[in-house]
């Protein structure tokens, strides 16, 4: 008796295993389908989700209330030595830009300038699976947001919107496994694709020629080939270089300026002005 | 305990873990809450229903945030499961008994999900994963089961008498 239990719920098994993973085989495309039942159901769940990040973050508060007063003072010394320095950097840089436009325009060179708009938006939720690295945004379709559209803070790229519903939209991270950004290094121009490996600030360049030199510590932008994410947003710096198993290509390890663990608010790259 | 009921919990869960404990993260690992669950209820409802609860929950994740309808699904099934055989075989009053199931079974999961990934294109480095990730979510998730546990079984010993 107990030989044909166990020999039952092998066979359910068994076919159990195959359909399901069939049907992921199967949904590893885009279905319009899946797309609309997920935004509808994160619609459907935003109160909630809004109310618990609410929470979250009204704990959050009271636990930086009582945050040390001396390290706060510290560090506001820290932030104004840092913006003296900043601004006179600025200065120079604008001097500079200046010169640049006169020089252009004494060349008969035009190019555009791209300015774009930014919609700042907070994080409610965060994947919970640790294979994954994707979050949820407090706003929508309905804030203009749109698939595709770069998502990235003041220290470099963070993402693309994956999935969009009326009130919120999921994020897909560059640390993401099924993430990849073509990028450039900034001195030597070394080409390569980024791609997430789902550990944490951890990416890795791959695809890059043999004869090229890349060196540790080089910066690491966004190359604008693709068509999602213009051309040098800052993505990470060079950690180490190795060659590839198959000997064909390098792979370089590239850690993110973002920390992508700490991460509350974002700009979302609406498009150009 | 009713399909609703689990499902209502599950969904609970799958809240609490995207916007509770993701803050909470320890060095960017974060608790699977799902499987406590599953593992939970498949230990006090035997294999059968536990595999049942561990499709619900897994649904639940694909449907959220998964790309891979069915994946979620499939390795929570299993982990159920495997929970449910101890159904009746421990005493239940062994409040940490769950958490080394859901420690072990962490390991299992994780590695089992690795695989599948892999197989479906999705390349994460198993090595770095085991060294890094699993380790610490297992731990994370050995400390959380006994609360978790000591409230659902609580609720189904004043049902039976």
């Amino acid at each position: 008796m107990a030989k044909r239990y166990w020999g039952k719920t092998l066979l359910i098994g068994v076919l159990l295993t195959v359909l399901l993973l069939s049907l992921a085989r199967y949904t590893t495309r885009e279905l319009p389908f899946f797309e609309g039942l997920k935004s509808g159901l994160k619609d459907l769940t935003y109160p909630v989700v809004r109310g618990a990040s609410y929470l979250m973050e009204g704990a959050g508060n009271i636990t930086s209330y009582f945050k040390d007063i001396n390290a706060l003072r510290r560090e506001r010394e820290k932030l104004v030595q840092e913006n003296t320095a900043l601004k006179f950097e600025l200065n120079k840089l604008k001097e500079v830009e200046q010169e640049n436009f006169r020089l252009k325009a004494m060349l008969g060179y035009s190019q555009e300038n791209p300015q774009f708009d930014l919609i700042v938006s907070k994080i409610i939720a965060r994947d919970p699976a640790n294979w994954y690295k994707s979050f949820t945004l407090n706003q929508g379709k309905s804030s203009g947001i749109a698939k595709d559209m770069p998502v990235l803070d003041q220290n470099g790229l963070i993402g693309r919107v994956i999935n969009v519903a009326s009130l919120n939209a999921e994020v897909l991270m560059i640390t993401d496994p099924r993430s990849s950004v073509a990028a450039v290094t900034y001195f030597s121009r070394v080409p390569g694709i980024i791609k997430g490996t789902a550990l944490s600030s951890e990416l890795i360049m791959d695809n890059i020629p043999l004869n090229l030199e890349i060196r540790p510590g080089e910066m690491v932008l966004t190359s604008g080939q693709g068509g999602i994410f213009p051309k040098g947003i800052p993505i990470g710096y060079v950690v180490s270089v190795t060659k590839d198993p198959s000997g064909l290509v390098q792979v370089a390890k590239v850690r993110t300026y973002v920390d992508f663990d700490r991460l509350e608010e974002v700009f979302i790259l609406k498009g150009r002005r | 305990m009713s399909n609703l009921r689990a499902g209502f919990y599950f969904l609970v869960f799958y809240i609490f873990s995207e916007t509770i404990f993701s803050p909470l993260a320890v060095n960017g690992v974060k608790p699977d809450l799902i499987l406590i669950l599953t593992v939970i209820l498949s230990f006090l409802y035997g294999p059968p229903r536990g595999a049942f609860f561990g499709m619900i929950g897994g649904f639940l994740e694909d449907l959220f945030f998964g790309h891979f309808i069915g994946l979620n699904m499939l390795v929570k099934m299993i982990s159920g499961f495997l929970a449910g055989v101890l159904e009746g075989k421990v005493y239940p009053e062994n409040w940490w008994f769950p958490g080394i199931i859901v420690f072990i079974l962490t390991f299992i999961k994780d590695l089992l999900y690795i695989v599948f990934l892999n197989l479906l294109g999705i390349n994460i480095p198993m090595v770095e994963a085991v060294m890094k990730v699993v380790p610490i979510e297992a731990i994370y998730n050995l400390f959380l089961t006994p609360f978790i546990y000591y409230f659902f079984y609580r609720s189904v010993r004043r049902k039976r008498p």
